[in-house]
């Protein structure tokens, strides 16, 4: 029987002499590093490569939920769309350039941060500023937004290159966790609207999408792809001519929230 | 008509440090311990016919006397606490300003005695008291700059130059 429990216990790690916080485990460093606030955690991680490493893991998505409010304005400085902050508190706001807001969500990205809700809001001139607007699409759909349980695009016009809509398509297919999608006024061409409505049908929920519609796209059309009734069309739905305005992107506006949950906020 | 009463005597258990120390144990103060409570069960050491003098001890290889003796104080103390249920500890706010003041202060000990406590409960799964202990290491570091905590940890900077400076630069988007 002493054999036998020995065996049991021998399964454990062997005894150590702890002389440092380094010295424990991985799973109680972890476990200590819970209790800490964020910004507290932000700090850790400059302790040493381990801690560094340790806080990489404890940022996860599952429990450590931000919210992302990203604004780009144009060159006119006109104010687009209001933001609803949820949590007007631990707020963070940058102004920056639409090189640097690519270079944020690759850095988020890379540091496994996970946003609960996105909030982006375009100006018209989305088409004006080629690579680097594709790129921020590109990101925003590929990364840890696809987390989100909300993703907000809130525009006059918002354009998307063709090409991004196979990526679209992608990230609806993929993103089953999403409970909401608000596309604002959207023009885009027939094909578009197939990527975009394939990529919803197949998940199988109804997302909230209101369109500014081109001409070609008729609501029978629409109601193949979506299954609606024509009234509803009719009501959710305005066809107008798409609109494309020539201004550009001057400036990017980052809000980020960070969302009190499994961690103390204090 | 007088029926004897049989008198019991509260179950105990032995447990043996890694410095072969016994420690006799009531049933009821170690059944907080995961790791100890499975064994005990297990290898069918709830049988009531067995002495405690003929009942064989259990090794406890990773934990001394002296933090075993802290552990079962520890136990003693929270006998009556309610069972725990991890699904409701898990939903709760992380927060560490709510360690009893008991254990405040049976916990205001030398830093590599509360590591030792901390690797014990961690190892005879005594949920209780090692959320106690990471909620007293995570007030130390608490309100510290990252060179205050090595100081306080007594923590080599591992980083090249190089490093922090990218790690300062991620973090400038993180920093209000």
């Amino acid at each position: 029987l002493t054999e036998s429990v020995s065996l049991s216990l021998s399964s454990y790690s062997s005894p150590a002499q702890i002389k440092s916080f380094l010295d424990l485990p991985d799973d109680v460093i972890l476990a200590i590093l819970s209790f800490l606030p964020g910004e507290q955690l932000y700090g850790v991680r400059w302790v040493s490569r381990r801690l560094y490493v340790l806080e990489e893991r404890i940022i996860h998505p599952a429990t450590n939920l931000h919210e992302l409010f990203i604004t780009i304005i144009d060159k006119n400085e006109q104010s687009v769309e209001v933001h609803k902050i949820k949590s007007p508190t631990d707020r963070s706001i940058w102004d920056c350039s639409l090189e640097e807001c690519v270079q944020f969500l690759r850095m988020t990205s890379h540091r496994n941060f996970a946003f609960e809700y996105i909030d982006v809001t375009i100006p018209n001139a989305w088409a004006a500023q080629g690579t680097m607007a594709h790129q921020l699409i590109d990101l925003l759909f590929h990364f840890k937004v696809m987390n989100a349980v909300s993703v907000q695009f809130a525009t006059e016009n918002l354009i998307f290159p063709t090409a991004n809509w196979t990526i679209m398509r992608d990230f609806f297919h993929m993103n089953k966790t999403l409970s909401n999608v608000h596309l604002g006024r959207t023009t885009m061409e027939e094909v578009e609207l197939t990527y975009l409505f394939d990529g919803i049908v197949r998940v199988g929920r109804r997302f909230s999408v209101e369109m500014i519609v081109p001409v070609k796209a008729t609501s029978a059309f629409l109601k193949s792809r979506l299954g609606l009734r024509e009234k509803e069309i009719a009501k959710n739905l305005r066809k107008e001519k798409s609109c494309i305005t020539s201004s550009t992107i001057d400036k990017v506006q980052i809000h980020i929230t960070r969302r009190k949950h499994k961690f103390a906020w204090c | 008509f007088l029926f004897p009463i049989k008198m019991t005597s509260p179950r105990m258990i032995k447990l043996t440090s890694n410095d072969d120390k016994t420690f006799e144990v009531e049933r009821d103060v170690i059944k907080q311990s995961v790791t100890v409570n499975t064994l005990i069960t297990d290898l069918n050491m709830d049988d009531e016919d067995v002495s405690v003098e003929n009942q064989m001890a259990i090794p406890l290889p990773n934990v001394d006397a002296a933090t075993l003796e802290m552990v079962i104080t520890w136990c003693k103390q929270h006998r009556e606490d309610p069972p725990r249920n991890e699904e409701e500890e898990e939903k709760k706010e992380k927060r560490t300003d709510d360690i009893p003041e008991w254990d405040k202060t049976f916990l205001d000990v030398e830093q590599s005695v509360l590591f030792a406590l901390i690797l014990a409960a961690n190892y005879m799964d005594i949920k209780g008291l090692l959320d106690n202990c990471c909620k007293t290491v995570a007030n130390m570091i608490k309100g510290k700059t990252p060179d205050e905590i090595r100081k306080h940890f007594n923590i080599k900077n591992d980083f090249t130059p190089e490093e922090e400076e990218q790690i300062r630069k991620e973090n400038a988007w993180c920093e209000d």
